[in-house]
């Protein structure tokens, strides 16, 4: 079950760019499973993560994380 | 046979001589070391010997073993790659069978009065090198930090509420139990309250980096 008000749509954005868990991971600087978790919202990113994956994926932070 | 086969082999050779040694002495010689000894009126004799002469070697033995255990972790690796836990073999996790010596206090505290010994519960913390092992050289991103800082917190938090309790129990009755019951329990409640620390510490942050992650 992931955090209650938060949504992810990384795993939509990551899938647009080919890019496997490991990949996006290795390129932010984080372990698999914490981009594992986020993509089940089960984990709040700090501002740097979010912005790092943001540029990675090409995508607006508000796009990718939603808070209710 | 491997090198480390037999280092178990001479280990468990000084545990059974260690055995025999106190047998000969409760038998033979009149249980002259086994006994508490008083160092004022102590006369050595030549059937003081093996008892003597087995301790220290197991002694010797068995801090070698520790030795060449950390020196070989170091060698392989064991020091922190910048951002990345330490990596450490799970046999360490073994050193917590050492808390058991905590109830030699027993003994000691009913035939000499001590308490030290059973400062060796604080060794039971040692088998959270089990749960550590497994985190051996994991990337220390922003998500391990969090949950090293909240295992931390839970830990420390349960630590000092336990110490809280202990020490609000003794301030209520110490003055009725006598001051060495309170020493006694002190050193007790405090050895297992640091034993439970490392070991949550260790365990906590295994838990939180699994959990949830189907």
């Amino acid at each position: 079950m992931g955090i209650q008000g938060f949504s992810c749509n990384l795993k939509k954005y990551r899938l647009l760019k080919d890019m496997t868990q490991e990949q996006l991971a290795n390129a932010v600087g984080v372990r698999r499973e914490t981009i594992m978790r986020l993509e089940k919202a089960q984990y709040n990113p700090s501002l740097k993560l979010a912005i790092d994956i943001s540029r990675v994926v090409e995508t607006p932070i508000e796009e990718l994380f939603i808070f209710d | 046979m491997r090198k480390r086969n037999w280092r178990g082999i001479v280990l468990i050779g000084f545990i059974l001589a260690e055995f025999l040694a106190v047998g000969f002495d409760v038998a033979i010689n009149g249980s002259r070391i086994v006994k508490p000894i008083d160092f004022g009126s102590y006369v050595f004799r030549g059937s003081d010997l093996p008892l003597m002469a087995v301790t220290v070697g197991l002694v010797c033995y068995v801090v070698y073993l520790v030795i060449h255990m950390v020196a070989a972790n170091f060698r392989k690796g064991g020091t922190a790659v910048k951002g990345v836990t330490r990596k450490l073999n799970p046999k360490y996790g073994w050193f917590g069978i050492f808390g058991f010596f905590g109830f030699v206090g027993i003994p000691a505290y009913v035939m000499q009065g001590q308490v030290w010994p059973f400062f060796f519960f604080a060794f039971f913390g040692f088998f959270g090198f089990f749960y550590e092992a497994k985190m051996s050289c994991t990337l220390m991103d922003e998500r391990f930090k969090e949950e090293q800082t909240r295992a931390q917190l839970v830990s420390y938090k349960t630590g000092f509420g336990l110490l809280w309790v202990v020490a609000w129990f003794m301030g209520m009755a110490g003055s009725h139990i006598g001051i060495t019951y309170v020493a006694l329990i002190f050193t007790v409640s405090s050895s297992l309250i640091i034993a439970l620390v490392l070991f949550l510490n260790s365990y906590l942050l295994y838990k939180y980096d699994t959990e949830e992650a189907e």
